[in-house]
């Protein structure tokens, strides 16, 4: 069932400019749904339209088929949670959660249950007399969770939770948010810079890019067939590698030394198009001389322990390619290596509009493997 | 040699600190000399007599004066503190067309002095007959630029997303300003409390214009037609009386001059 529907959604903040541009979108009952995109985009705009917290221009907001264009925020039934979590300073955590529940019409003892619970829930239960100044990041963070959760309502926002976070501590409430969605069974949207943290938590997402939406999808299929060099640098790390290219009907010369086959040959007119090559770092392999596409100079590498990064270049200096291999190699800057690309893996960009143009996985999602992974 | 410094230091301030307190002092010591003592120039009275203090109160009616001065000086503040936090919860939290230039047109008048709007203030007051009465002593100041200001600077440090989070919580507007934002700012609003409390004690034009009658009085006035009588030669009494009314200033001040310069810097350094 649809729950929450951005239709035609427009955003101009000094009326001539246009902060977001049409989005559209239709969300799920239970839905886990990711805004992500560079910091400036407008992902917090589009959350604080739905919120009510800032006037739509243009376009319609239904939530459960009711237009809600004009509600204020309290009549939407939705909690929100803010980046810098927003605790009343001069209240307790207790306090803190059950701030407002009053307008509800709950009774205090319905009140402190629903606190109690949220608090066993995320383990605040020793610290319901602390004040906010008394806690860590990690355990205000809780506590604005606790008061989006009390809330019991069916739409839950958030405006990067956890961006004030240590690296350690983000991981681990990503899966924690992500289980109480999920055991809560509320419709949430996520919005969030960090593209780990949609890959890792969506159940669809959408990449925006200066007000517009880019791409739509389930992050493996967004990662797998990125729609534009756009999502296809932003998705992925390393970043996938996206270079210009000179096309034949029949190669595509990365370098004087290096052409690969052109895929799109059964295409004649787009084969000619002018194009950029776009590869994931895990689809350019180490190879035995003979059978290398490529040798190449190595100008850094970096053991991850189980992975390994190597930066090499081609020919052109200024083109610096990241691949991503298996296990721990140890070379020194100025190696030359033997290279292979796959070219099952291969993508090819519009140079003019960045569109993609051919994809040698396209059309034929490799649907055993995403079973696998899911 | 840091001691050195040090008590070099310390000297210098202690030099300025007795220059400040002298004449204070010197008026609380000349409360309890009689008129002979005070005639031969001693700095110290002979004896520590009350009798200054109980005449000042039978020469002119000391305690309606004290009085008067308390209740307005009192809501004088609490006037000044709602209208002024009121004013500047619009300021930072409402948003409508022209809402800066509004404001700084609501600070532009601190450049314009009281003295200058006392004429029409006080036809006003007299148009509405309101002399020698607390409303004429009062309302006149309940709008203060330099309030909203102050409050404004603190209000402003409050994260918006407070604001938000209640809006979407369903709290009201008049909830969330008494219930998150006073709270807050406590310590602003002592700041201004007690700068407001002060001012007004310690006015003496305006009370002078608008009342005229014993039971309408404040100390500042009375402190003035005690000079001004027959018994300004005692100048023992005219001390006592200075005393009295100082002596809550003080008091205030020494409790609440922490507060004070807190409240008066927090502005600047955000
Ligand atoms: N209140 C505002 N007034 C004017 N412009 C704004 C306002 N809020 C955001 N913007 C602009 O809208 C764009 C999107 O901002 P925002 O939604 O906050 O981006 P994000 O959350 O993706 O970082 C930015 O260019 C920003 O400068
Ligand atoms: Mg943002």
């Amino acid at each position: 069932m649809t729950h929450v529907e951005l239709a035609g959604l427009k955003k101009s903040y000094d009326g001539k400019k246009n902060v977001i541009e049409q989005v559209d979108l239709q969300l799920q009952q239970g839905e886990f749904f990711v805004l992500v995109g560079p910091s400036g985009c407008g992902k917090s705009t589009i959350l604080r339209m739905i919120a009510g917290l800032e006037p739509i221009t243009d376009g319609e907001l239904f939530v459960n088929g009711k237009r809600m264009n004009d509600a204020p925020p309290n009549k939407r039934d939705l909690s929100m949670v803010f980046q810098n979590y927003a605790l009343y300073p001069h209240l307790n955590v207790e306090q803190n959660i059950t701030f407002g529940l009053h307008t509800k019409k709950i009774s205090r003892e319905e009140q402190r249950r629903r606190c109690l619970e949220a608090a066993e829930m995320l383990g605040l239960a020793d610290y319901l007399r602390r004040k906010p100044r008394e806690l860590s990041g990690g355990q205000r963070q809780r506590v604005a969770l606790a008061r989006a959760i009390v809330t019991q309502a069916p739409l839950c926002l958030m405006d990067e939770p956890l961006s004030n976070l240590d690296a350690k501590l983000r991981t681990r409430m990503r899966s924690e948010i992500r289980q109480i969605q999920r055991k809560l069974g509320i419709t949430m949207i996520y919005v969030t810079h960090d593209q780990t943290e949609a890959m890792t938590m969506a159940d669809r997402m959408m990449i925006l890019h200066e007000g517009e939406a880019m791409q739509i999808g389930k992050p493996l299929n967004i990662y797998n067939h990125p729609a534009n060099t756009f999502v296809a640098s932003f998705i992925g790390s390393p970043a996938m590698n996206v270079m210009e290219a000179d096309v034949s009907p029949s190669e595509i010369g990365l370098s004087p030394h290096c052409t690969l086959p052109n895929p799109m040959k059964g295409n004649v007119k787009a084969a000619s198009k002018n194009v950029q090559v776009g590869i994931r770092p895990e689809h350019i392999l180490f190879s035995a001389p003979e059978q290398a596409d490529a040798v190449v100079e190595v100008v850094n590498t970096e053991v991850l322990g189980t992975e390994t990064l190597i930066t090499f270049i081609l020919d052109n200096a200024k083109d610096q390619w990241i691949a991503r291999w298996n296990g721990q190699w140890q070379f020194s800057v100025g190696d030359r290596i033997p290279i292979r690309f796959d070219l099952d893996a291969i993508h090819l960009f519009s140079k003019d509009n960045g569109r993609i143009l051919w994809a040698a996985n396209d059309g034929q999602p490799n649907q055993t493997a995403r079973e696998v992974l899911r | 040699m840091i001691l050195a410094k040090r008590i070099s230091l310390y000297t210098v301030l202690v030099i300025c600190a007795i220059i400040m307190m002298f004449p204070i002092f010197y008026a609380f010591s000349i409360s309890f000399m009689d008129g002979g003592e005070v005639m031969g120039g001693q700095l110290l009275p002979s004896s520590l007599s009350l009798d200054n203090y109980l005449e000042v109160f039978q020469k002119v009616p000391l305690l309606t004066y004290l009085l008067n001065s308390f209740v307005t000086s009192a809501i004088v503040m609490i006037g000044q503190l709602l209208v002024s936090s009121l004013a500047a919860f619009a300021f930072v939290f409402m948003k409508f067309k022209g809402r800066d230039f509004v404001f700084f047109l609501f600070i532009s008048t601190m450049m314009i002095p009281w003295e200058a709007t006392m004429v029409p203030n006080f036809m006003t007051i007299q148009s509405l007959g309101w002399t020698n009465s607390y409303l004429g002593l009062t309302i006149p100041f309940f709008a203060l630029a330099f309030g909203t200001f102050l409050l404004r600077q603190h209000f402003k440090t409050i994260p918006q997303e407070l604001y938000e989070a209640s809006q979407v919580a369903g709290i009201s507007r008049f909830r969330f300003f008494w219930n998150v934002i006073l709270p807050v700012s406590r310590s602003s609003l002592i700041t201004l409390g007690i700068y407001s409390f002060l001012t007004n004690w310690n006015m003496y034009l305006w009370p002078l214009l608008v009342t005229n009658t014993e039971s309408a009085r404040t100390v500042q006035i009375g402190l003035k037609q005690l000079q001004t009588q027959e018994i300004a030669s005692d100048w023992g009494i005219v001390m006592a009386g200075v005393v009295i009314v100082i002596l809550p200033t003080l008091l205030l001040l020494f409790a609440g001059q922490k507060k004070l310069q807190k409240g008066l810097t927090q502005g600047a350094i955000k």
